[in-house]
C-alpha cells in the first residue's frame, strides 16, 4: 500500500480536504481565550492611566502617556513586599497542615472502623453551611482568649486541623480505592499509619494537589479573617494591603488596579514552577506500580 | 525496577524535607507572630489609635506623622496605630467591639457615633470637653443633638458640610451666569438646561447640567427634600419622610431626569460610572457635594467653585452637616481613656489642625484654623471655602441615631426605586417610612 500511494503521482494524490470542524474549533477556542484575557488586558491599561483618565467619559482603552509610576507609587505607600511574604508564609503554611489533617482525618472516615462515622461526616459537612461571618465573632473572642489576635495563628492553625471540604474530598478519593490493597497490605503485616502513608496516600495524589491548590487559593485571597484578626501594619496580608489603598474620598482606582496585578505575580510564579508537580500528581492517579 | 526502587526513596526525601520545612516555617512564623504588644514595664501607658484612611496617601501619613509629634510633647504615653480603608476599618471595629477588643480611642464617621453610643461601646466626653472653650470648636453641639439626653460621645475631628458645586469651564463655554447665593431650585433647573449639551446629536446628552441623583443621598435627595420644607426624621426621632414636600422634591427629581433630561437618572449614572467620578470628569456641570469632593474635583483637574445650595420654595436651602469625630472606648480603663483624651485635644490643637488641612479632606474643627489663609485661600480651587464654613453654621444633622444606618438604607432603598420608576413616589414613600420606622423601632438601647 505504502509503495502504491508512493507512485501514484502528485496530480493524482486526492487533495488534503480541509478540516472546518477543526478550524471552527479553534476559531471558538481563540475566540473563548480572548474573551478571557480582556478583563486582565483592560485591568492592564487601567493601571497605567492617570486618576483623570480613569473617570473620563467616554472611556479610553490606551493610557496616553502610560503612567508606570503607579506602579512605583504602591511601593512608595505600602509595603508591598513585605506583605507579599506574609500572604506567602501564610498560605504555605496552611496548605500544608490542611493537606495534612484533612487526608489524615478523611482517611479515618473512609477507611477505618470509628463509632458514629457517618455523623461524625455529617456534622464536619453541616459547618461548610456556616458562613464565615457567623462564626468570626466567636472565633475572635475564642482568639482574643488565646492572646492570638495580631498573629498569624488564627489564618494557620484552624486549617491544621482539617476543614470541612478537605476532608469531604480526601474521604471520597480514599472510598476509591479498591479495598484489595488495604486487604494485602494488612496480611503483608502493614499497620494502619502504614497503610495510609505507603499505600493509600500516594494513590490520592491528584486529590491532594486539588486540595493545595483550593487551600492556597483561598487562604491567599482571604479577606475577612486577616482584616479582623490582624492590627499590625508589618503583619497584613496582601489582598489587605492591596484594598487598603481605596480612598474614602481620593479615587486611587488605578493604584488599586497596580497593585492588584502586581499582587497576581507571586501567585502565577507559584503555579509556573509547581506546574509539572501538579500534572505529575494528576498523571499518577491510579496507576497501579 | 532498579529505576523505580531508586526514585521511591527520593520522592520520600523530598516529601519528608518539605513537611519538616513546612513545620519549620509555621513555627518560626507562630514565634515571630505571637505576641501582642502591651504596655511596656517603662511606666508608659499605651493607647490603641484606631482611624480609617488609604493606606500611605496623605491622610493616613499625616496622622501618622502627628502621633509621632503627639509622642514627643507626651513622653508618657505611647500610641499603636490600627488603620484600615474605610470599609475594612469598621468591619474589624464591629467585630473588636463584640470582642471586647476595639481600640482606645477612634476616628468615628459622625453618622455612627450614635450607633456606637447606643451600644454602650463610648465613654460621655462632656467632663473632658467641660475644660474647653466651647467657642473654639466647631461641630460640638451637632454632635450632642444626636443624644437624646445631649451628652457628648465624640469630640470633632473634621466637618462636612454641603455645597453647590459648578463647573467654570462649562458655565463659559454656555455663556451661563455662575450661581449666586441668590439661587433658587428654578434657577438650577434653568441654568441645567443651558448646560446639557447633546454634542454628537445621538440623543443621549454628553454633558448633563446637574446631577440630580447620587447614592450619596447627603448629597442629593435630603437636602432636596429638606429644600422643599420635608424632613427625614422629625424632632420627636420619627421617621418624617412621607409628605406632601418630600413628594413635590421627588417629583422635581424625577423632572430633571426623564422630562427635562438635564440629570442622568440613576441606570445612566450607574453606566457613566460612579456618580462621585460624574463631576471630575464633566459628565455633569453641577453637583450637590460635600467638603471632601474637593479632592476629588481637583483629581479631575477641574476648574470649578462652590456655591450655597439653590433655595427650595420655602426658602430654606436644605444645608446638612457631618461631624467626624474622635470618640474613646467605654471599656478603656481611666488612664488610657485619659491618655485617649490628650490625643483628641492635641488634634484639636491648631497646628494639627492647620497640617490636616492641607489635606483638603474636611472643614478644620478649630474655629482659629477656619480663619486663616490655608483654609480660606488655598492654593487650590475652589477660591472661596467661606461657603462650607456659612453652610455648616446652618446646617443641620443628619437625623442621627443608633440605627442611622438601616434607617436610612430602608429610605434610600425605596426612594431610589422611585427615581429608577422601579415605583411611585408616593409608594415609596409609604415604603421607606414604615420600614425605616420598623428599623427605629426594633432597636433597645443597650444598659
Amino acid at each position: 500500500m505504502p509503495e502504491t500511494v508512493l507512485a501514484r503521482p502528485l496530480a493524482a494524490r486526492p487533495r488534503p480536504r480541509v478540516r472546518y470542524g477543526r478550524i471552527a474549533a479553534y476559531l471558538f477556542v481563540g475566540a473563548g481565550a480572548l474573551l478571557m484575557v480582556l478583563p486582565f488586558f483592560a485591568a492592564l491599561f487601567n493601571s497605567l492611566k492617570s486618576h483623570a483618565q480613569y473617570i473620563q467619559v467616554p472611556p479610553v482603552v490606551l493610557p496616553d502617556p502610560p503612567q508606570w509610576s503607579n506602579y512605583t507609587e504602591v511601593w512608595d505607600r505600602v509595603p508591598f513586599g513585605r506583605y507579599a511574604l506574609n500572604s506567602l508564609v501564610i498560605a504555605v503554611a496552611a496548605t500544608v497542615g490542611n493537606v495534612l489533617s484533612s487526608a489524615m482525618v478523611g482517611h479515618a472516615l473512609a477507611r477505618m472502623r470509628l463509632p458514629a462515622r457517618g455523623a461524625l461526616l455529617t456534622a464536619a459537612l453541616g459547618t461548610l453551611m456556616l458562613p464565615t461571618v457567623v462564626t468570626i465573632i466567636p472565633s475572635f473572642l475564642m482568639f482574643r482568649e488565646f492572646g492570638w489576635l495580631d498573629t498569624f495563628l488564627p489564618l494557620i492553625l484552624p486549617f491544621w486541623l482539617a476543614t470541612p471540604f478537605g476532608i469531604f474530598l480526601m474521604r471520597q478519593s480514599f472510598l476509591a480505592i479498591p479495598p484489595d490493597f488495604q486487604e494485602a497490605a494488612t496480611l503483608d503485616g502493614a499497620g494502619p499509619w502504614r497503610i495510609f502513608t505507603r499505600i493509600h496516600l500516594p494513590l490520592v495524589k491528584p486529590a491532594l494537589a486539588t486540595l493545595s491548590v483550593f487551600t492556597f487559593m483561598a487562604s491567599w485571597g482571604a479577606v475577612l479573617e486577616p482584616t479582623v484578626y490582624l492590627t499590625s501594619p508589618e503583619k497584613l496580608t496582601l489582598p489587605l494591603g492591596v484594598m487598603g489603598l481605596r480612598g474614602q474620598f481620593v479615587g486611587n482606582d488605578q493604584l488599586v488596579t497596580a497593585a492588584a496585578l502586581m499582587s497576581l505575580v507571586p501567585i502565577l510564579v507559584l503555579f509556573v514552577v509547581a506546574q509539572r508537580y501538579f500534572v505529575r500528581g494528576a498523571m499518577s492517579a491510579g496507576v497501579k506500580g | 525496577m532498579p529505576i523505580r526502587s531508586t526514585a521511591m526513596p527520593a520522592r520520600r526525601t523530598v516529601l519528608r524535607r518539605s513537611a519538616a520545612i513546612s513545620v519549620a516555617l509555621t513555627m518560626a512564623l507562630t514565634a515571630t507572630a505571637c505576641g501582642e504588644s502591651g504596655a511596656g514595664g517603662d511606666g508608659r501607658t499605651t493607647i490603641t489609635l484606631g482611624y480609617y484612611a488609604e493606606a500611605g496617601g496623605p491622610a493616613d501619613g499625616t496622622m501618622r506623622k502627628l502621633v509621632k509629634e503627639f509622642e514627643k510633647a507626651n513622653p508618657t504615653i505611647r500610641v499603636k496605630i490600627e488603620s484600615a480603608d474605610y470599609d475594612k476599618f469598621h468591619t474589624r471595629l464591629r467585630t473588636q467591639l463584640a470582642g471586647r477588643k476595639a481600640p482606645d480611642v477612634w476616628l468615628s464617621d459622625g453618622v455612627l457615633v450614635q450607633e456606637f453610643a447606643g451600644r454602650g461601646s463610648l465613654r460621655d466626653l462632656s467632663a473632658y470637653a467641660a475644660k474647653l472653650n466651647p467657642d473654639d470648636y466647631l461641630g460640638v453641639d451637632l454632635i450632642k443633638k444626636g443624644d437624646p439626653k445631649g451628652r457628648l460621645f465624640g469630640f470633632p475631628q473634621g466637618a462636612q458640610s454641603t455645597a453647590l458645586f459648578y463647573n467654570k469651564k462649562l458655565f463659559a463655554e454656555a455663556g451661563v451666569e455662575e450661581p449666586t447665593a441668590d439661587w433658587t431650585y428654578d434657577d438650577l433647573l434653568a441654568a441645567a438646561r443651558k448646560l446639557t449639551k447633546d454634542t454628537n446629536s445621538d440623543g443621549k446628552p454628553d454633558v448633563y447640567g446637574f446631577r440630580s441623583y447620587s447614592p450619596s443621598f447627603v448629597e442629593s435627595w435630603w437636602p432636596m427634600v429638606k429644600a422643599f420644607g420635608g424632613e427625614v426624621l422629625g424632632e420627636d426621632g420619627k421617621v418624617a419622610i412621607d409628605s406632601p414636600q418630600s413628594r413635590q422634591a421627588f417629583d422635581w427629581m424625577l423632572r430633571t431626569m426623564y422630562e427635562e433630561k438635564v440629570a442622568p437618572d440613576p441606570v445612566t449614572t450607574e453606566a457613566l460610572g460612579k456618580s462621585q467620578s460624574l463631576f471630575p470628569s464633566s459628565v455633569v456641570a453641577m453637583q450637590f457635594g460635600i467638603y471632601a469632593r474637593i479632592q476629588t474635583a481637583n483629581q479631575g483637574k477641574v476648574d470649578f467653585g462652590v456655591a450655597p445650595l439653590p433655595k427650595g420654595p420655602t426658602g430654606e436651602r436644605g444645608d446638612l452637616a457631618n461631624i467626624n469625630a474622635w470618640v474613646i472606648n467605654r471599656a478603656a480603663p481611666g488612664a488610657r481613656a485619659d491618655a485617649a483624651w490628650k490625643w483628641i485635644e492635641y488634634f484639636s490643637g491648631e497646628k494639627p489642625q492647620a497640617a490636616w488641612t492641607d489635606i483638603g479632606e474636611a472643614i478644620p474643627i478649630n474655629t482659629k484654623v477656619t480663619r486663616t489663609p490655608a483654609f480660606l485661600s488655598p492654593k487650590t480651587p475652589p477660591a472661596d471655602r467661606k461657603v462650607f464654613l456659612d453652610s455648616l453654621a446652618s446646617a443641620d444633622d443628619l437625623g442621627l441615631n443608633p440605627v442611622w444606618s438601616e434607617y436610612t438604607a430602608a429610605i434610600s432603598e425605596a426612594v431610589t426605586a422611585a427615581l429608577s420608576k422601579e415605583s411611585s413616589v408616593p409608594d415609596a414613600l409609604k415604603t421607606g417610612q414604615s420600614d425605616a420606622q420598623s428599623a427605629i423601632d426594633r432597636f433597645r438601647p443597650a444598659g
